[in-house]
């Protein structure tokens, strides 16, 4: 797969949650999203808002990247001498096949392979809908993708072979 | 303690306490916080809305996260989750206590979002479907609004600044909100 191309139908699109502070029962606060959707850096991109994360397929082990990332994060901490929250931790997974993303009704969205300094890097990428509307996607997407909490991830047969 | 410490620890928004963050309060804010003081409180059985919201409240025990503006000097300083977060400024955290002040409202759900702003949200579920209300307050100034009762088209509203208009609005949303 090259960058820029869509996801195949199967590919399954996800993203880590790593603060606690954001779950629910079965998903998260809309607030979590926050992080993640923006518009392309690259304006000429023919998509007006994007939600970073990654594509299974190109994932060797889902809860090991995710807790190393969020040790990262608490080591940045650390150095510079800030507290570190208790909140942060690998908490789960939210994700969607990618055609079901293209099913999504409420707006044109698809999946695009998009690396960076993570190999895995891909966007759900919304053609439709932009900054005005950013609630309105984000509702959208904490309706539609699901939410895995952690040790749940492994015995789900879409990532035992990557959890 | 500095300006920001005491707008993060004075006053408790939502819970019908009745001390008021002054600090960067416009003057109408003040005058709807006295107004929304003399409202009865929430659950006392005189109040239809402020009565469907506390009910709203029992039933998701999720919606009791209401320690936000008790930890919010964890998110005073930029990257405050070690990922690159803005700080929560003062002015924000006095709009977000200002607001919920004025509309006298259950507690939302809050936490702080990674672009310095605070974002709350009301759910629930009603004979007619989920009813939801998302207010974004901040970044510099700006305040989101979103809506969706069951299977309505949403309404999302965005405003450049906090004030009485805001205020308006999220009346109406919350009128449909509790019927």
């Amino acid at each position: 797969m090259n960058a820029g191309d869509a996801a195949e139908p199967d590919e399954v699109w996800l993203r880590p949650v790593t603060n606690e502070t954001h779950l629910k029962r079965n998903t998260v606060h809309h607030g979590a999203l926050k992080k993640w959707i923006a518009p392309p850096d690259d304006p000429a991109k023919p998509w007006k808002l994007e939600v970073s994360g990654r594509l299974r397929s190109l994932v060797d082990n889902i809860s090991a990247d995710a807790v190393q990332s969020v040790d990262a994060q608490k080591a940045k901490l650390m150095a510079s001498g800030k507290p570190v929250p208790s909140v942060l931790k690998y908490c789960g997974i939210l994700y969607s096949q990618a055609n079901d993303v293209r099913a999504i009704a409420e707006f044109d969205g698809d999946v695009i392979f998009d690396p960076t300094e993570d190999p895995a890097h891909a966007n759900i990428v919304i053609k439709d809908k932009g900054l005005d509307e950013i609630l309105t996607v984000t509702d959208t997407l904490i309706r539609k993708l699901v939410f895995l909490q952690a040790n749940q991830v492994s015995q789900n047969a879409l990532f035992s072979s990557c959890a | 303690m500095n300006q920001v410490s005491q707008a993060f620890t004075s006053g408790r928004a939502g819970t019908g306490q009745t001390n008021i963050t002054m600090t960067g309060m416009p003057a109408w804010a003040v005058g709807a916080a006295m107004f929304t003081l003399s409202l009865n409180p929430l659950g006392t059985g005189v109040s239809t809305l402020s009565n469907e919201l506390a009910r709203a409240q029992q039933i998701s025990p999720f919606a009791r996260k209401d320690g936000f503006f008790d930890r919010v000097a964890d998110y005073a300083s930029d990257d405050w989750d070690g990922d690159g977060a803005v700080a929560v400024s003062a002015d924000e955290v006095a709009n977000a206590r200002s607001l919920l002040n004025a509309l006298n409202v259950s507690n939302p759900e809050i936490v702080a979002g990674s672009d310095g702003s605070i974002c709350m949200e009301w759910i629930r579920q009603s004979s007619t479907g989920e009813k939801k209300v998302y207010v974004d307050v901040g970044p510099k100034g700006k305040v989101l609004t979103f809506a969706r009762f069951g299977q309505s088209s949403p309404i999302e509203k965005h405003f450049n600044e906090y004030g009485p208009d805001v205020i308006d609005h999220l009346r109406v949303l919350f009128s449909i909100y509790a019927a």
